[in-house]
């Protein structure tokens, strides 16, 4: 947990992806144009998002086999941080749709599947602050998180390909896809993620870090 | 055990026929297919809350853990999740018949809707009894419940919502005259018949002579194959330009298009499956507290 040598890997990572991501010529794509420099920042949050609940999911299950507050604490710190990358991911979002769509949120499936895996991370949290005693909230809080993590995979993973959307890579999108990402942009689109990707890991060590050195005191 | 309560069941009897009765008084008939979608689910959503609510709450603690001791909790929640699957499917049915008594009917295909009705019914059940086990559990659990449920819902009303769309046809047809009146522009007209007239120079098209329910008869230019569709209710989605309809898709309106509806059934049941699995690999995990 300790070691300081991904932390270095982080800021240098995000630091690239900063500089690089502003300065490296993207392909001119309609409607994209230059927004198209918001990939590495709009698309990493939801791998970052993924990511964290993921972790989450596995805190929250190894909870319910070994009955260890602490997991408990990991569980929803990690929650936590992936629901402030889902917001993140939407305000980014917003942006980019605004500027390449013409709507702050435009109706398309994606977007919905992924305010309302958003929403249920929110119930998670209204559930968790709505029981005193905390072996039972811990308990019915992590039941409640395998059981979002699965709607959440439903709705972000599932729920958009059965549907046209908006987004490249379905539908009849004239913008870029996956495979449209030409080699410059993948060498910033790649450490960008993992980038990302351990701010949130760090975001969430200092937070737990700083909720087990509380419940020591008490 | 529940049924010995008959105070419960009456309510939900009452409160769907209120609702209904409510939104009779405020709307007489609805003439808008959408809208009528929109209040029937968000009737049947809040009269399944009402429903589910009482699966776990009414039960003290000693009658928990009485429960606790007789039989495994996964058996427990099994059978809370049957009753009230029972219960939702007789609610669901219920409401369908006051709303439709009250408010009007849209359906064209009714076995198929109340198919819909009674999978959705059992998937509802799933959600709501572990949700109401959770949250009975917390304090303030008459507002947890739904902040609970109503997310982890919205799955299961994507596909009831599009599938009673398609059953209900959804769109409101239009006449030639509309057509012509906005030319350019794309409509769906519905069609009493189509007659086929002559092939064009490009021998993929084929002119036709159809004629809208005003009886109203134009010509229409259609390239691809098509049945000739006599007498049959036939709708047409295409535009006019120059005093032709040109025709872009048809297709006849009696037929609820059966791999759609394969797909939402299909969905909707392992939905259901999925959650019935969470719900027993994790009710036991909690059902001690």
């Amino acid at each position: 947990m300790r070691k300081i040598w991904w932390k270095i890997l982080c800021i240098v990572f995000l630091v690239f992806t900063v500089i690089a991501g502003f300065k490296i010529k993207v392909p001119a794509l309609y409607p994209t144009q230059e927004t198209l420099r918001n990939l590495f920042f709009h698309v990493p949050m939801w791998f970052g998002m993924i990511t964290m609940m993921t972790v989450s999911l596995v805190y929250s299950l190894r909870f319910l086999n070994k009955k260890d507050l602490k997991h408990d604490i990991f569980a929803q710190n990690f929650a936590h941080t992936g629901t402030l990358f889902g917001v993140l991911g939407f305000i980014t979002g917003m942006l980019w749709g605004k500027y390449t769509w013409g709507e702050w949120i435009p109706e398309d499936t994606k977007i919905i599947g992924a305010a309302v895996a958003v929403l249920f991370y929110f119930a998670y949290f209204i559930l968790r602050s709505a029981i005193n005693d905390e072996e039972k909230k811990a308990h019915l809080s992590a039941a409640y998180n395998v059981f979002a993590y699965v709607m959440l995979i439903i709705f972000t993973v599932i729920y958009p390909r059965m549907h046209a959307s908006l987004h490249p890579g379905n539908g009849g999108n004239p913008g870029f896809n996956a495979y449209d990402l030409d080699s410059t942009m993948r060498m910033v689109f790649y450490p960008a993620i993992i980038g990302w990707i351990l701010l949130g890991v760090w975001i969430c060590t200092i937070k737990i870090r700083i909720e087990l050195l509380q419940r020591n005191t008490i | 055990m529940e049924l010995r309560r008959k105070s419960g069941i009456n309510s939900i009897l009452l409160f769907v026929v209120a609702t209904t009765f409510v939104s009779f008084l405020a709307l007489q008939t609805i003439q808008h297919a959408p809208t009528w979608n929109a209040l029937f689910w968000i009737i049947t959503l809040f009269a399944f809350i009402n429903a589910a609510n009482n699966t776990f709450r009414n039960d003290s603690e000693n009658t928990q853990m009485y429960l606790n001791q007789l039989a495994h909790p996964q058996s427990i929640l099994l059978s809370k999740t049957l009753y009230n699957a029972l219960l939702m499917v007789t609610t669901g049915i219920l409401n369908y018949l006051c709303y439709s008594f009250f408010v009007g009917n849209f359906i064209s295909n009714h076995a198929l809707f109340i198919l819909l009705i009674v999978i959705g019914g059992i998937g509802f059940a799933c959600v709501l009894s572990l949700t109401n086990a959770i949250s009975s559990k917390a304090s303030f659990n008459n507002t947890l419940m739904p902040i609970l449920s109503i997310p982890l819902l919205i799955p299961f009303f994507i596909i009831l919502v599009a599938q009673t769309n398609h059953l209900v046809g959804n769109k409101e047809y239009k006449d030639f005259a509309y057509a012509a009146a906005r030319s350019g522009m794309e409509v769906d007209v519905l069609c009493k018949n189509i007659e086929f007239q002559s092939s064009t120079a490009d021998s993929n098209c084929n002119v036709f002579a159809a004629s809208d329910y005003q009886n109203k008869k134009s010509t229409m230019v259609f390239c691809g194959n098509i049945d000739p569709h006599n007498n049959i209710e036939t709708i047409v989605k295409g535009k006019f330009e120059n005093g032709t309809f040109y025709a872009a898709a048809i297709w006849t309106k009696a037929n609820v298009n059966t791999n759609t509806s394969i797909k939402y059934y299909g969905a909707l049941s392992l939905l259901t499956l999925i959650v019935l699995i969470i719900g027993l690999y994790l009710y036991p995990k909690i059902a001690k507290f």
